[in-house]
């Protein structure tokens, strides 16, 4: 590559001289200096040709050289669509453009564009979906021709995270306008973000010319610079993007790895103005770019944008940036102004002075390119005979640069997703902002202001409104006019060859949208749909304004009236990684979880706890929950239940309170005792289920499900904010830890230990509660038998569980204790018939179908949901949840399988296992009521589309008399 | 057979977390540095009810007078109000000799437990509002969340107390969070802490 020598200081405001930096575009040896951008590095090796455009494959080099466009997007290693003009290079870094066939110089897929006339706006919409079947055949070859840039599927997710930051004041955009404001209020006291998206403090005072002489934009930057940075209530963000508004200033701001959820109570808007483009035929060439990128080239990174430039231009600003090229050895050719009078005399006299020459009510109606359309290499110049028309004679003025300026579109992407509204004169072709929130403010260029002792006062005046708003300063000081007009009232020249582009993004040419408006689009947001205008990554920030104008012509209307397409968040594209950032995902352990591990159990997640599913290898899975299974129903087995919902009701009223929210009766539970307990929603649905513990006469503990309790809770405080008992309802699961010691040895194994309970059978029966002390731990002992054997709940503070289970395994060591998980529990309890809510029941299930009818209790006058119960169980009930066997041989049912019956569903399989106990598979499902008594027969489909039958049963599968448990 | 007194010190469901960074629970921690600690294990109770403040104020003890605050007792007792009638004592000088079970409720004062059901954590140094904003929506900074504040949020997603106290000469936050979380909170407190360290 041609390493081109930098411009003298001061330009390069950005880059280290003594600091060279090599990476590779292409697979070519780039050298830039630290500080560049990728675009710079590459200008500065005269590489202008970046990347390929997305339809027609042509050759785009930079166009503002600020990230605002498209035409820079290139690959960087595993990452596509990288901003170059925004990307610091680094050491070793590997670059590519995008989108082409072959390779970036010589991109065969470039003929599309001698094609184009055949590829009109929305033709894909048009042209592949007949006949019928067409878009399968097309759809492999345009999903490869669309999207830009390689993904790397072996991608590693990096590090992203989110930060909140609070503060009074935020102001986006660090210009003139912004830095005065910020200054106002941190002088005031106001604590201020000042958020910029460039890499240094100025924005345009950083790059502009604001007057002839070329000295105002560096005192007043250096000046303000200082001042903000000897501010302590002002924090500086730099490359940062404030990409959306969203309710109440709360502000997303993007910096590097991490997105800050800024939330501020006032916000300044001082975004400035994205300039404009003019239309004209091969207006995309490289070497054609917006004025202001050419002064960025040269201020920021000291490269020569070219050595013969023609500047086309609506405004005062091109004469500025004819003065600045100049003054960088840069022959200007010409400055095409495209108005017909009103350059101030200052302007011409300097322009003369430099030897410029000035072409008025003139325009570039084409521009000339190289060999395979690689740089721009002359412009085809027309006098304007009318708005967007020109006249036949044409003057060739050879240039490798084209500098345009069509006027400055307000940054108002912010400020709409605010609900500002966004007003455009017809006469003036300037743009308003209105209707904009309170605590919103904006300053500057985005407020029509451009003149730089305007735009600094309109950032003090938008601070004092801040300042007033928060308290810190009573000053008003009044609106800021500025007679400055910027904006060319048609900077649209059609040509009848076309490539004429309104937006670069998307290929779209003027006759694209004006097209669009002939097939019936009128509206500009169904122009936008049709067209794709204004869909890529620059969101339209250069398309809105021509696409506007263009449509409010076709359809003979003003730009008022069109209006301007939608701007929604995010304002610049945003990676995926940001939104997801560093996520949480809280996750619940018991106490007893290390040892679970270190007994290598199999974890599954329950809710957001992990619980061992069966300890043991995966291969060994089936086996070992049959192991598991056994060792409980012939030895003793041990589990931890701590995931159990537990919740306390204390005071006068708790069992008054217990007896409205459950089923079953409980004003006369004794004191003691435990009572199993059913929870039904208001529309007599069962919803939760489990266990009462009747502690004291105004003391109950109850259990609830693992992934129920957070709901149960809920409903206890709502209903309780109704009934106004007095009682006290907590919520205690992260308290205790529990343990399940079940199996005929279950006694033996605690009465190894020192405790104060006696533990025989007359003292302590199926169903009893009890509190004791063993070895030391204060524990709450329940008679329960979910799983259908002797066994014992035993619920101790969550600090001591890891050493009750140590104590209960080494008791049990001689008993030949065993852990069982919760695949083993399941199993053990679908041997006994017990249902398990949410699985067993659906968003249908009322007790009757569930034959829990000896749970409701008829006495009583209210429980939640009992109206609704009396009115379900009222009704002819067409299915029941039964129990059914199969022989082990037949193919098993899984969980959710239809059961059929007559052809109809009648229900599904809700649980289904091999159980060892039983000698074969046992399942739980709905069935039809015809096909609910012991004896009958369901049909099953099952995975390979057969219907089994299964024969209904009685409940329990195991121990029908339920004698074990009661040991 | 292991005896009873084994478990007179119970064990933080925390205590693997910082067997790698044997620092974090030493009773001379440096307030003023940037450090996460363990207090889990420390006393403390939680009482509600329509009587829980003529309980505390028959014991001597000063309430604070408004909710979501907190005063400290002259021995250095935390004394936290929740609500209007909820109050939790931390004593981070006094490891818990007394569970759950032992801090009976007495007629419209009901003890809650506290020494379980949350993890008592302590975030320390001179960034602690940085660390947090990584975590939490909750603005807490100083000049908006002084000492004495307390904030019932979301920390990382998982319930959680913030209590702005002194510690000696230097100011932290005391987090109280569901204990059941208490090392998946560990681990984001401490991974938000990383760039801090360095």
């Amino acid at each position: 590559m041609n390493n081109l020598p930098r411009l003298k200081e001061p330009m390069g405001s950005l880059i280290e001289r003594d600091q060279p930096v090599t990476f590779t575009f292409e697979g070519q040896s780039i050298m830039g200096l630290a500080g560049d951008s990728i675009a710079s590095a590459l200008l500065a090796n005269n590489q202008w040709l970046i990347s390929r455009s997305f339809k027609y494959h042509r050759p785009r080099g930079p166009l503002t050289m600020a990230g605002q466009d498209a035409n820079t997007l290139v690959q960087l290693g595993g990452e596509p669509n990288v901003l170059a003009d925004n990307q610091v290079i680094g050491a070793q870094m590997q670059v590519s453009g995008q989108n082409y066939s072959g390779s970036l110089e010589s991109d065969r897929d470039a003929l599309l564009g001698h094609f184009s006339r055949f590829m009109p706006v929305g033709f894909y919409y048009r042209s592949f979906f007949k006949p019928m079947g067409a878009w399968e055949k097309w759809e492999g070859f345009i999903r490869k021709k669309a999207g830009l840039g390689v993904l790397d599927l072996e991608a590693k997710p990096e590090y992203y995270d989110k930060e909140y930051l609070f503060y009074d004041l935020m102001v986006v955009g660090a210009g003139p306008a912004g830095l005065s404001a910020a200054l106002k209020a941190a002088d005031a006291g106001a604590q201020v973000l000042l958020v910029e998206e460039q890499r240094l403090l100025g924005g345009a005072l950083s790059y502009h010319r604001f007057d002839i002489q070329g000295q105002q934009a560096t005192s007043t930057l250096s000046s303000l610079v200082d001042k903000v940075q000897a501010q302590q209530n002002i924090k500086v963000m730099l490359s940062a993007t404030c990409n959306a508004w969203f309710t109440d200033n709360y502000l997303p701001v993007i910096q590097a790895k991490r997105l800050f959820k800024v939330r501020v109570k006032e916000c300044i808007v001082a975004s400035g103005a994205f300039e404009q483009h003019v239309v004209f035929r091969n207006n995309d060439l490289p070497g054609i770019m917006m004025c202001s990128a050419a002064s960025r080239l040269m201020k920021h990174y000291a490269v020569k944008p070219g050595q013969r430039a023609v500047v086309l231009t609506g405004n005062d600003t091109g004469y500025l940036t004819a003065l600045d090229l100049t003054e960088q050895g840069v022959q200007v050719e010409a400055v095409v102004d495209m108005r017909e009078s009103s350059v101030v005399s200052e302007l011409q006299a300097a322009m003369s002075d430099a030897g410029i020459e000035v072409l008025l009510g003139s325009t570039v109606y084409e521009a000339l390119a190289t060999k395979g359309n690689k740089h721009v290499s002359a412009v085809d110049v027309r006098k304007i005979s009318a708005p967007g028309e020109v006249a036949s004679q044409a003057r060739v003025i050879d240039c490798d640069l084209v500098c345009m300026s069509a006027g400055f579109m307000p940054a108002y992407q912010l400020l709409c997703q605010a609900g500002g509204q966004l007003s455009y004169s017809d006469d003036t072709a300037q743009f308003a902002l209105s209707n904009l929130p309170a605590h919103l403010h904006l300053a500057g260029s985005v407020n029509g202001v451009h003149q730089l002792a305007q735009v600094i006062k309109d950032g003090q005046r938008a601070a004092a409104l801040a300042l007033h708003n928060l308290s810190l300063s009573d000053e008003v000081i009044e609106a800021v006019t500025c007679q400055s007009n910027h904006n060319y009232h048609w900077p649209i020249f059609s040509h009848p060859k076309g490539k004429d582009f309104v937006d670069f993004d998307e290929d779209l040419q003027a006759a694209d949208i004006v097209n669009a408006t002939r097939l019936g689009y009128r509206d500009i947001q169904l122009v936008k749909r049709f067209s794709t205008v204004g869909m890529g990554p620059s969101q339209g920030r250069h398309s809105a304004l021509p696409t506007a104008r263009l449509v409010a012509k076709a359809t003979k209307r003003t730009v008022t009236q069109t209006g301007i397409t939608t701007a929604r968040p995010p304002f610049v594209p945003e990676k995926l990684a940001l939104s997801a950032g560093r996520s949480f995902n809280p996750v619940r352990f018991t106490s007893m979880h290390h040892r679970h591990i270190a007994l290598g159990a199999q974890m599954i997640a329950a809710g957001n706890w992990r619980r061992p599913a069966y300890y043991g290898s995966v291969e060994q899975r089936e086996q070992t929950i049959q192991s598991e299974a056994l060792q409980v129903r012939n030895k003793v087995g041990l589990i931890d239940v701590s995931t159990l919902g537990g919740i306390e009701v204390r005071g006068p009223d708790a069992a008054q309170f217990i007896n409205r929210i459950y089923t079953f009766a409980f004003l006369k539970q004794p004191v003691g005792k435990t009572r199993y307990a059913v929870l039904t929603s208001e529309q007599g649905v069962v919803i939760d289920d489990g266990v009462a513990c009747r502690i004291g006469e105004n003391h109950f503990y109850v259990t609830a499900t693992t992934t129920g309790v957070d709901q149960v809770y809920r409903q206890m405080l709502k209903w309780n904010a109704q009934w106004r008992l007095n009682i006290d309802i907590a919520n205690v699961t992260s308290a205790f830890s529990a343990v399940n010691l079940a199996g005929p040895d279950a006694r033996k194994v605690l009465q190894k230990l020192d405790s104060d309970v006696d533990l025989s059978i007359e003292a302590f029966p199926y169903l009893a509660y009890r509190e004791a002390r063993i070895e030391g731990i204060p524990a709450r002992l329940l008679r329960v038998g979910f799983v259908g054997e002797l066994g014992y709940e035993i619920h101790v503070p969550a600090s001591c569980g890891e050493a009750l289970w140590d104590l209960l395994m080494a008791a049990g060591q001689e008993f030949d204790i065993k852990p069982f998980g919760v695949e083993s529990q399941r199993l053990l309890r679908l041997e006994k018939g017990h249902v398990i809510v949410g699985q067993d029941t659906d968003s249908m299930s009322h007790p009757g179908e569930l034959s829990l009818n000896w749970a409701v209790s008829r006495k009583k006058p209210f429980f939640v949901g009992s109206r609704s119960v009396d009115i379900v169980m009222a009704q002819t009930q067409t299915r029941k949840l039964v129990g059914f066997t199969l022989d082990a041989s037949i193919e098993q049912p899984k969980e959710g399988h239809l059961v059929i019956s007559g052809g109809d569903v009648a229900g599904n399989v809700t649980s289904c296992e091999y159980s060892s106990s039983v000698g074969k598979c046992i399942g739980l499902a709905f069935a039809a009521i015809g096909d609910s008594q012991p004896g009958s027969s369901i049909s099953i489909r099952v995975d390979s589309g057969a219907l089994v039958e299964a024969s209904v049963v009685s409940l329990p599968f195991f121990d029908p008399d339920n004698q074990r448990q009661e040991l | 057979m292991t005896t009873s007194e084994k478990f007179n010190d119970k064990r933080s469901l925390l205590y693997r977390c910082y067997q790698q960074q044997p620092a974090a629970l030493t009773a001379e921690i440096d307030p003023s540095q940037l450090g996460l600690h363990d207090f889990s294990v420390k006393l403390r109770y939680g009482f509600r009810g329509p009587q829980a403040h003529a309980v505390l104020s028959a014991a001597q003890i000063t309430v604070p007078s408004a909710a979501n605050s907190l005063c400290t007792t002259p021995s250095g007792e935390l004394v936290l109000r929740l609500s209007n009638s909820e109050y939790w004592l931390l004593h981070p000088k006094a490891s818990g000799q007394q569970t759950l079970l032992e801090s009976q409720s007495t007629e419209q004062c009901y003890s809650l437990f506290c020494q379980d059901s949350h993890a008592w954590l302590v975030l320390t140094g001179p960034n602690i509002a940085r660390i947090m904003a990584k975590l939490c929506a909750v603005d807490l900074r100083e000049i908006v969340f002084p000492h004495g504040a307390i904030a019932q949020t979301s920390v990382a997603r998982v319930n959680a107390v913030i209590a702005h106290h002194c510690f000696g000469e230097s100011a932290v936050f005391s987090i109280l969070s569901d204990s059941a979380s208490a090392s998946y909170l560990w681990d984001a407190i401490q991974d938000a802490m990383q760039e801090f360290k360095d």
